[in-house]
């Protein structure tokens, strides 16, 4: 069994529709159309590197976001492993879900700098 | 108060067509009854634009549009026609997104949010709201809708058009705490530019 401690970092590809123009993370990275609705993937950091996760899909225009798992839980979410056949470091943040709850996350995001995806198909 | 006057004329000639910078992608020009598809009618896996030249030919005020007449926007010179058409471009581009375009299940926006946010662009810009000072950006939700999202000195609003076209905001007062608004009833008209007029301070020119 895998815990996550609230010092673990974990990372959320961030497409590059969801910048602002300032460089911001719009709460909209956050918002996420998966069943149900309440999950929000992420990789658990020591279980894959910067590179794996961020071109995990295998296509250009994402960048990488980092937060520690105790950001999440101080908002009233949970983080949990929650391992893939695909993605050994998948991982959620669980939890009833909102805007503000969204702006607030986006708020604790680092964007890795100098890291893009790579588009593995070409 | 300024007119600033795009010419439209045919791009067959070589001349440029301002609409080209909403239809991106299309793969014909509609700037004409000739070359219009029927209504309602999409092509090319790109939105049609039906929704954008309607509003564009038929909410008239301020925006005057006749096929093959000059668009005439008469505008407060703060606001910009390139914002307004840059907001636009956004909004058609978010409907087109494809399936998974965040990695993560996204899908992009409706044609009920598209159209929703189109009508809301022009509303802002009739109203003298649509500025780049505060900063403006219109970011696709995953979840189907558009959000558009104002950053002031100490504030921010976030206006989200959800999947279904209803109105929802969010604002970030200056000393951290959020006002969100209801999921129901959504905004009307006159709540969200009470809003936005909260955060951005001012209409231009009032």
């Amino acid at each position: 069994l895998t815990t996550i401690a609230d010092e673990d970092i974990v990372y959320r590809r961030l497409h590059q529709n969801c910048f602002k123009q300032n460089g911001a993370v719009s709460s909209a990275a956050f918002k996420t159309n998966s069943r149900p609705d309440n999950q929000i993937s992420v990789d658990l950091a020591r279980l894959t590197t910067p590179e794996e996760s961020v071109s995990r899909k295998s296509r250009s225009g994402f960048r990488l976001g980092e937060l520690e798992a105790g950001g999440p839980r101080q908002l009233g979410f949970d983080v949990i492993y929650d391992r893939k056949p695909d993605n050994s470091a998948h991982s959620l943040i669980v939890g009833e879900n909102s805007a503000n709850l969204c702006k607030q996350l986006a708020l604790l995001v680092r964007v890795i700098p100098d890291l893009y995806s790579q588009d593995k198909t070409v | 108060v300024i007119n600033t006057v795009f010419p439209i004329t045919d791009s067959v000639t070589g001349s440029v067509d301002p609409m080209q910078q909403l239809r991106g992608n299309f793969t014909r020009p509609i700037s004409s009854p000739a070359n219009a598809a029927p209504r309602g009618r999409e092509t090319s896996g790109f939105l049609q634009n039906n929704a954008a030249m309607s509003l564009l030919q038929t909410d008239v005020s301020p925006i005057a549009w006749r096929v093959g007449l000059p668009i005439v926007l008469q505008t407060h010179s703060a606001q910009s026609p390139n914002l307004l058409f840059g907001a636009l471009r956004r909004i058609l581009e978010a409907e087109a997104l494809p399936y998974d375009w965040d990695s993560y299940g996204g899908v992009g926006a409706t044609k009920a949010a598209a159209n929703r946010a189109i009508a809301l662009i022009l509303d802002l810009w009739k109203h003298s709201l649509l500025l780049d000072d505060p900063q403006f950006d219109v970011i696709p939700v995953p979840t189907g809708g558009i959000q558009f999202e104002w950053v002031g000195g100490n504030s921010e609003i976030e206006i989200e058009i959800d999947a279904t076209g209803k109105l929802h905001t969010l604002i970030q007062l200056a000393d951290g705490t959020y006002e969100e608004s209801p999921s129901d009833p959504p905004l009307d008209w006159t709540e969200i530019r009470n809003q936005v007029l909260r955060i951005i301070g001012r209409p231009v020119g009032a």
